[in-house]
């Protein structure tokens, strides 16, 4: 719960949030934005009171570890996503293989990069 | 590129799972073992390492442009007012999920727990219809 409160503080801090290929447009009113954080606020601080009143652990992780699982997840991801993956979904356009398939791999080895800068930690 | 809808589908679900980890993994970096009530994280990277996972990052996000523009891939746009209700929704859930007489699958709830968790329960309840109604509220 904590966890996504804090995920939504951070969109409506930002105003929504802007990738390739999607998009979370701002369509609140002005007004909504402030009235909203104060209440995620009141919502965190009841989460503080229940936490002291019944001795609740705080989860801790590194950032190492949590990268690791996120981009391993998504390793997985990338690979389900190759055109021989894609059959289950009929005949694959050779064509598309042709286009998708190298940029995946560029993908996979970008993450490939990264696992190893984060094993370096 | 003309292709098949289900391919079409499943290829700009998966890129949007893509980019929608990188922004995790972004904030996560930038959240420099912020200080939650639960949950904590330890900042244990250095800025060389972080330097180079933003690298990565965009790069990754550079070759998901390229496959939007090869594929004539679509953008979706999603309301912000959506994404805070949909999230009020599962929190709602969430927390009904752990009233007291629900705990009892887990095992018995003392008694003590029950009278103790019920009123902060409602409490966070309330705050989260409260939520509900402000984005309601056009």
């Amino acid at each position: 719960m904590e966890k996504d409160l804090v995920q939504q503080e951070r969109l409506l801090r930002s105003r929504g949030e802007k990738g390739v290929l999607y998009e979370v447009v701002d369509t609140l009113r002005d007004g909504q934005h402030q009235k909203i954080l104060a209440q995620v606020t009141k919502l965190l601080k009841c989460i503080a009171l229940v936490k002291d009143q019944f001795s609740l652990e705080v989860e801790q992780t590194n950032l190492q570890k949590m990268l690791v699982g996120e981009l391993t997840m998504l390793s997985v991801w990338l690979q389900e996503t190759k055109t021989k993956k894609l059959r289950g979904y009929g005949t694959v356009d050779e064509e598309l293989q042709h286009r998708l398939d190298p940029l995946l791999e560029e993908m996979s080895d970008q993450i490939g990069k990264t696992l190893k800068t984060l094993a370096g930690a | 590129m003309d292709f098949g809808d289900s391919h079409r589908r499943s290829i700009t679900n998966a890129l949007r799972y893509t980019e929608e980890t990188l922004g995790t993994v972004e904030a996560a970096l930038m959240s420099q073992g912020r200080l939650n009530v639960l949950h904590r994280i330890e900042d244990d990277l250095t800025p060389a390492q972080k330097e180079k996972i933003c690298d990565c990052i965009r790069a990754i996000r550079s070759i998901i442009a390229s496959l939007k523009d090869t594929l004539s891939l679509e953008a979706h746009a999603i309301p912000l007012s959506r994404v805070i209700a949909g999230a009020a929704s599962a929190l709602w859930i969430t927390l009904t999920e752990t009233e007291p007489k629900r705990l009892t699958r887990y095992g018995p709830v003392p008694e003590e727990i029950s009278t103790a968790l019920g009123p902060d329960l409602e409490r966070l309840i309330v705050q989260v219809h409260e939520l509900q109604a402000i984005v309601a509220h056009r």
